[in-house]
Parts: C-alpha cells; sequence; structure tokens
C-alpha cells in the first residue's frame, strides 16, 4: 500500500470516526463497494490511470474537515467514501500476471484498505466515547492538521520528482 | 571522596569523548529512514525557525483555550502551503526577513501579553507560516523520501510548538507569566538580531 493511500485511508477515519459506529456502517459498505469498481475500473484503464495526486488532494480536503471537526451531513462522509475507494482501487490495481496471483494479490488490497479504514475510524470512535474530554479532541483535531500537512508537502513534492 | 570523584569522571570523561567526535554523516537523505531524519533535524537546525515555533506555543498557552491548540493546529497546516510553494519555485518576497520579523513580532505578542482576537492571532501565525514553510520547502533536498521527508518535518514542527505549550503553560502560576513574558522578550531580541544580520 502506498503512503497516499494510507494517508486518505487516516483522513477518511478521522471523518468517518465520529459517526461510528451507526452511520460509519453506511459509510464503510460504500467503501468496501467502490474499491471493488475502482479494480475493476484499474483493470479497464490497463494501468493508464495514476490516482497519486487526487488521493493527496482527498486526505487534504478530509483533513481539513477533521481539523474544522464541524458536523458533516451522511452525504458528505459517504462522498468521500466513494471518492477514496474508487481511487484507491484504482490505485491497487496489480500488474497483469497470473489469475491466481491477481486474485490473491486484489483480494489482499480490498482486505487492507477495508481494515485501515475500520481501525482508523474505529479508533477515533472509541477515543472519542472513551474519554470524552477536551484533549482528545484537541488531540484529534492535531492529527489531521499534521495529515493534511503531510498530504499537501507531498503533493507538491509529487509535481516536481 | 577520590572513589566518588572517579565514579563520576568516567562516565563524564565517556561523554565528552562522544560530543567531541565527529557525525559520520551516513545520512544524506536518501531512504526512507535518511529523508524522516532529513525532515526531522530540517526544522532544528535554524534557531530563527525554532524561536518562531516555540513562541507560537508560548503564546497558544498564553492565550489559553481555543488559541492553545488553534495555532499549533493552523501553522503546520499554511505552513506545508507555504512549503508546497517553495518547492514549486512560487516566488515570495523576503522569506528571510519574514521568518526573522516572525520571531520579533511573536516573541513581542508574548512579552506584551498580547490577547487580540482568535481571527487574528490565528491571522499572524498563518501569515508568518508561509515564510518558515517556504524556506524549508525551497531548502528541501531532492534526493529525500517525501513521505518519510514530510512526516519528519511535521513531527519536529509540532515537538517545538509542544515545548513552548509546556513551557507557556506555567502562567498560571505568577512567576510563570513573568517567566514566560521574559522568554518572549529574549525570543523577541534575537529575532531582531537575525532581522539585522538579513536586511
Amino acid at each position: 500500500m502506498e503512503p497516499e493511500q494510507v494517508l486518505a485511508l487516516l483522513a477518511l477515519g478521522l471523518i468517518l470516526g465520529p459517526s461510528w459506529p451507526n452511520a460509519f456502517r453506511t459509510a464503510w459498505l460504500v467503501f468496501a463497494v467502490a474499491i471493488v469498481v475502482g479494480l475493476a475500473a484499474g483493470f479497464a484503464l490497463a494501468g493508464d490511470a495514476s490516482p497519486g495526486w487526487p488521493l493527496l488532494a482527498l486526505a487534504l480536503a478530509a483533513a481539513i474537515l477533521a481539523v474544522a471537526a464541524a458536523k458533516l451531513p451522511g452525504i458528505v462522509t459517504v462522498m468521500f467514501s466513494v471518492g477514496a475507494g474508487l481511487l484507491i482501487g484504482i490505485a491497487s490495481t496489480p500488474e497483469p500476471g497470473p489469475l491466481r496471483a491477481t486474485i490473491i494479490t486484489v483480494a489482499g488490497s480490498w482486505v487492507g484498505a477495508n481494515l485501515i479504514l475500520f481501525y482508523a475510524a474505529g479508533g477515533v470512535g472509541w477515543l472519542r466515547a472513551r474519554f470524552d474530554r477536551p484533549w482528545a479532541h484537541v488531540g484529534l483535531r492535531v492529527v489531521g492538521s499534521w495529515i493534511g500537512a503531510i498530504a499537501c508537502l507531498m503533493f507538491a513534492l509529487g509535481f516536481t520528482s | 571522596m577520590r572513589a566518588r570523584w572517579e565514579i563520576l569522571a568516567r562516565p563524564l570523561f565517556g561523554a565528552g569523548l562522544f560530543l567531541l567526535a565527529a557525525p559520520a554523516l551516513a545520512h544524506t537523505g536518501d531512504g526512507v529512514a535518511g529523508g524522516f531524519l532529513s525532515g526531522l533535524t530540517h526544522p532544528i537546525f535554524g534557531w530563527d525557525h525554532v524561536l518562531a515555533m516555540v513562541a507560537v506555543g508560548l503564546w497558544g498557552a498564553f492565550l489559553g483555550s481555543p488559541a492553545i491548540w488553534l495555532l499549533p493546529v493552523i501553522f503546520p497546516l499554511v505552513m506545508a502551503f507555504g512549503g508546497a510553494l517553495g518547492v514549486l519555485g512560487v516566488p515570495v518576497p523576503a522569506v528571510e526577513a519574514g521568518i526573522a520579523a516572525s520571531a520579533v513580532v511573536l516573541g513581542l505578542l508574548v512579552a506584551f501579553a498580547s490577547r487580540p482576537p482568535l481571527w487574528v492571532a490565528g491571522v499572524i501565525v498563518g501569515a508568518f507560516a508561509i515564510f518558515h514553510g517556504h524556506a524549508h520547502g525551497t531548502e528541501m533536498p531532492q534526493a529525500a523520501n517525501a513521505f518519510a521527508y514530510a512526516i519528519g518535518f511535521v513531527t519536529a514542527t509540532g515537538l517545538l510548538h509542544l515545548i513552548g505549550i509546556g513551557f507557556g503553560l506555567t502562567v498560571r502560576w505568577p512567576a510563570g507569566e513573568w517567566a514566560v513574558r521574559a522568554g518572549g522578550g529574549a525570543i523577541s531580541m534575537v529575532g531582531l538580531a537575525f532581522l539585522f544580520s538579513v536586511v
């Protein structure tokens, strides 16, 4: 999994975490389906697509929303889930090879991305429920600002390299 | 007495040798570890940067909640934007003077216990963050692993803010408030020296 994908998943976890566990289920389901669609699109595009910078842009936008700690409508979190799922699916498309190896790689990418999102959002939800203190909310905002800053720097470095 | 001195002398001698040793400089910014170290050390090796970032933490602690967390959240985000401008080669005028001025202004704001509205504090900190980010972005090593470099860079910035916040939290005691204000004055004086050297 590439750093851009991890950043996008962590940022998505930050904005989905507050809705843990009820509304998160819908967004997670949408995300899981969107990855499959993204993988299919990746095979159709035959590796021509490069979703690195859109993933960083998505991570930056989600991180800014996490910093703002605004109460997001369900449609916004679902749209972020769709975008992240599609882009991560496209980015996870393996090189052409034997069918068995391709299936294992695709399944591993799908499981890995879902697990990272589950633990990121679940961790945020657990932290907010377990420690309903100002420092917990401040900590999550600081993490959001750091993820946003890293995404922003990588975005610029990606353009120059 | 002599035995006690010997007990102390041996580790001190060892530590002295350690300090005298020349660095191997094996990490040139390549790879993940090199990129992280390069990013982590980059903000720390410029005293004007260090002073300004500590001053942000000090001022945030001085202003209290929500500035205590808002300013250190604004700074890295806007600094990264300035860094992006530097990496992309977008010119920003008087970067070094802006960095030195940030230490002067932020130090004075702490020294005079200035409490402007929150949005004004955010704009001041954000404006100076552009200069800091631009300087770092311009000097960023091309060989560095981008992800590791960015993590190290942001972590170092956050830790410097944390040092300022930690010191700034002593404002709850009268002696602490005077110490923090004196610290702000000292930062301002050093910043002034930097400003005269670059203008």
